[in-house]
C-alpha cells in the first residue's frame, strides 16, 4: 500500500444483524485522505457517514476492508497498539460532546495527555493555551453542566488538539447547536486547518456547513453518490 | 496512580460517593463489623483466660510422683539449657479441708507458697481486690496465720479483713484413719482470682503454716514456674517430661490446665472466621452490583476514554480500584464501628452484668484488639472484594467505544 496519502480506506464494508436480518450499512467504501486536507462527507441519516468516520477512527471494525495510516494497515494491531494510536493520532469530536461529567474544563482537555502519561503539572500549560485560543480562559473549572452548548463543543475541540493528532475526526460537530454557535464552530475547524494544516474529516448532513469545506464526499445508502 | 485518580473521580457523583456506592460500603461495614467484633472477643476472651491462670498457676505447674522419695530438687534435674528459658521458680502446697463458719461450711483447696519467691512467679498482687496484697513483709503475721479468699467465698461467708476463719482438714491418723483438725486464720484480703470456680474455692496462705497446720512434709512439694516466653510453655513441659525429669515430677503447662476449652475456642475462632467470612461474601456481592450499575451508567464514558487511548485492559484497572476503594472504606469503617462496638461492650460489662461468670468462667473479659486479626479480616474482605469487581471489570473492558456510543 502506498503512503502517498496519510488515511486511506480500502473496500470498506460493515454489516449489523438484527435477528437473522442483515443490514448493509457501508457498501465497498474506498477513500484516500492526504496529509491537511479538510474534507466534508455529507449525507442524510442513514447514509453510513458516521459508521464510516468511526471505522476510520478505529472505534469499530469493519466488516471487510482494511484502513491504512501512513500505509500500515491498523487494524492488524492489537488493543494496546490501536488505543496508543487513537491517542497519539487521532483526535475526535461528536455531537454530543462527551466531556466527562465529573471532571472540570481543564481537566476534560489534559485528558487525553494524561492517559498517554504526561503529569499534570507538564500538560496544564499546553491545555490552558488551547482553554485561551477558545476563548474559554475564564471557564477552566467549571463543569461540564455548567457551560453552554457552544462551549462544550469549544472544550472538545480543545481536548481533540491536546496531542497535537494529525487527524481530527468529526461527527455533526454542530448538529447539537444552534445556526450561530454552528457558524463559530464551522470557522474554528478551517482555521485550524490553515494555521495547523491539519488534516480534518467531517461528516454532517447540514449543506450549508459542508458547502465552506474545500472537498465535499457524497454519501447515500452506504456507497459514495 | 492516574488510574486511580480516574476510578476514584468517575465514583463519585459532585462531591460525595454515589448513593449505590455508599450503600455497598455500609453493608461491606457492618460485616466487617461482625468479623472484627468476633474476632476480638474470642481473643480477648483466649487472652483473658490465658492471664488468669498464669496469675495463678505460672507458666509450667510441677507437681511431684508421691511414690518418689527423693529429695533432689528438681532444678539439679534438668539441663543447663532448659535452665536458662527459666526466670523464676516457687515451691507450694495443696490441701483440700473445709471452711467452717456460724454454722455453715464449704468445701475449698488451700495453696501454700512460699512468701519469698512467689511474688516472682505468680502475679497474685494484681489480683487483690480488698486488703493488704498477698506475702508482702508487712501482711505475714508471726503469731497468726495469714490467708487471702476469693471474692465470691467472701460474699457467702460474709468475710471481710481482718475477721477470723476456720479451717478443717483431715489428718491422717494411724488409730482411727482420719481425723479432723481445725485452725484459726486470720483474712488478710479477699482476691478475684478471674474465675468463678477459683473465687469460690481458693485459699492461699503461705507454705509453712499450710505445712505445720494440714501436716505435710517437704516430699509434697510442687513447684510453680515462670519461663522466658509463656507461649512455649506446652513444648517445655513436654521436653520436662520426657527428657528430664524422669519421672519424679510431672509437668503441666498453662495450657494444659484448661487444655479442652483453649482448644475449644482456639477452633471456634476459626470456625466463626470462615462462618463470618460469609457476610462478607453476601456484602461483596452488593459491591459487584454497584459496578455492574457502574459500567452501565458509563458506557459513554467508557467510550470516551478508550476513543483516547485508554485500552482495555485500563478500563477493567478503572473498574477494580472502584470496587477495591469500596472495599477498602468499608474494611476501615467497619473496623471504627466494630471498635466502637467493642467499646461498648467494655462499657457494659463495667456497669451492667452482661457475662455470666458461672457460665463463661471468667470474671471479666479484658478486651484485646489484636493486629493479626484485624489484617486477616482486611486481607479476607479486600480479596472477596477484589473476586466481585473482576466480572463487572472484564465487561467494562470488552465493551466496545460503538456499543457504548449507541449504547446512549
Amino acid at each position: 500500500m502506498s503512503n502517498e496519502f496519510l488515511i486511506s480506506a480500502k473496500n470498506i464494508s460493515k454489516s449489523f444483524f438484527q435477528g437473522e436480518k442483515e443490514l448493509q450499512v457501508l457498501k465497498g467504501i474506498d477513500l484516500n485522505v492526504q496529509q491537511g486536507e479538510a474534507l466534508c462527507i455529507l449525507g442524510g441519516s442513514g447514509a453510513g457517514k458516521s459508521t464510516l468516520l468511526h471505522i476510520l477512527g478505529t472505534l469499530d471494525t469493519p466488516s471487510a476492508g482494511n484502513v491504512y495510516f501512513k500505509g500500515e494497515n491498523l487494524f492488524s494491531k492489537n488493543d494496546e497498539d490501536l488505543a496508543k494510536f487513537r491517542n497519539k493520532h487521532l483526535g475526535f469530536i461528536f455531537q454530543f460532546h462527551h466531556l466527562l461529567s465529573e471532571f472540570n474544563a481543564l481537566e476534560n482537555i489534559m485528558m487525553p495527555a494524561r492517559i498517554d502519561g504526561v503529569s499534570k503539572q507538564d500538560c496544564k500549560a499546553r491545555a490552558e493555551e488551547l482553554l485561551e485560543q477558545m476563548g474559554l480562559s475564564d471557564r477552566a473549572t467549571h463543569y461540564p453542566t455548567e457551560l453552554s452548548g457552544g462551549e462544550k463543543q469549544r472544550i472538545a475541540i480543545a481536548r481533540a488538539l491536546m496531542q497535537s493528532p494529525d487527524i481530527i475526526l468529526a461527527d455533526e460537530p454542530t448538529g447539537n447547536l444552534d445556526s450561530a454557535n454552528g457558524r463559530v464552530i464551522r470557522d474554528l475547524f478551517l482555521d485550524l486547518q490553515r494555521r495547523l494544516n491539519l488534516t480534518i474529516i467531517v461528516v454532517t448532513h447540514d449543506q450549508k456547513f459542508a458547502s465552506s469545506f474545500p472537498k465535499t464526499l457524497h454519501m447515500k445508502d452506504g456507497v459514495w453518490n | 496512580m492516574f488510574y486511580f485518580w480516574l476510578a476514584l473521580r468517575t465514583m463519585k457523583t459532585g462531591k460525595n460517593f454515589s448513593l449505590t456506592a455508599v450503600l455497598s460500603i455500609i453493608g461491606l461495614a457492618l460485616g466487617v463489623a461482625c468479623m472484627v467484633v468476633s474476632m476480638v472477643v474470642l481473643t480477648s476472651y483466649l487472652g483473658t483466660l490465658k492471664k488468669t491462670v498464669i496469675d495463678i498457676y505460672g507458666d509450667i505447674n510441677l507437681v511431684k510422683n508421691i511414690s518418689v522419695s527423693s529429695d533432689k530438687s528438681f532444678m539439679d534435674s534438668i539441663s543447663p539449657d532448659l535452665q536458662k528459658s527459666i526466670v523464676a521458680h516457687t515451691p507450694f502446697l495443696n490441701s483440700s479441708a473445709i471452711v467452717v463458719q456460724k454454722g455453715k461450711m464449704s468445701a475449698v483447696f488451700v495453696q501454700g507458697f512460699d512468701s519469698k519467691t512467689v511474688n516472682k512467679v505468680l502475679n497474685l498482687g494484681s489480683r487483690l481486690v480488698e486488703g493488704e496484697k498477698p506475702f508482702s513483709a508487712e501482711s505475714i503475721d508471726q503469731e497468726h496465720s495469714s490467708i487471702w479468699i476469693g471474692r465470691r467465698l467472701a460474699e457467702q461467708f460474709g468475710f471481710k479483713q481482718g475477721d477470723t476463719l476456720n479451717l478443717v482438714v483431715p489428718i491422717d491418723s494411724s488409730i482411727d484413719n482420719f481425723k479432723p483438725k481445725l485452725k484459726k486464720f486470720i483474712v488478710k484480703g479477699v482476691m478475684s482470682f478471674g474465675r468463678y470456680d477459683y473465687d469460690l474455692r481458693y485459699l492461699i496462705t503461705d507454705v509453712e503454716s499450710l505445712k505445720s497446720f494440714a501436716e505435710l512434709s517437704d516430699k509434697n512439694y510442687g513447684y510453680r514456674i515462670k519461663i522466658k516466653d509463656s507461649d512455649l510453655a506446652s513444648d517445655f513441659a513436654l521436653k520436662l517430661n520426657q527428657d528430664e525429669l524422669s519421672g519424679d515430677y510431672w509437668a503441666s503447662s498453662w495450657r494444659s490446665i484448661n487444655a479442652n476449652l483453649f482448644a475449644a475456642a482456639d477452633y471456634e475462632k476459626i470456625i466463626i472466621f470462615f462462618v463470618l467470612l460469609i457476610i462478607i461474601i453476601v456484602a461483596c456481592f452488593n459491591v459487584s452490583s454497584t459496578l455492574f450499575v457502574n459500567v452501565l451508567g458509563q458506557f459513554r464514558d467508557i467510550a470516551v476514554l478508550k476513543s483516547m487511548g485508554v485500552t482495555a485492559k485500563n478500563i477493567k484497572k478503572i473498574f477494580i480500584y472502584q470496587g477495591l476503594i469500596i472495599g477498602f472504606m468499608g474494611y476501615i469503617s467497619g473496623v471504627i464501628l466494630g471498635g466502637l462496638c467493642c467499646y461498648m461492650f467494655i462499657y457494659a460489662q463495667e456497669n451492667l452484668n452482661v457475662l455470666n461468670s458461672q457460665v463463661y468462667k471468667l470474671e471479666q473479659l479484658v478486651i484485646t484488639f489484636d493486629v493479626v486479626d484485624i489484617l486477616a479480616v482486611g486481607f479476607a474482605s479486600m480479596f472477596i472484594c477484589f473476586l466481585a469487581t473482576l466480572i463487572p471489570a472484564i465487561k467494562g473492558g470488552k465493551l466496545t467505544p460503538m456499543k457504548g456510543f449507541r449504547y446512549e
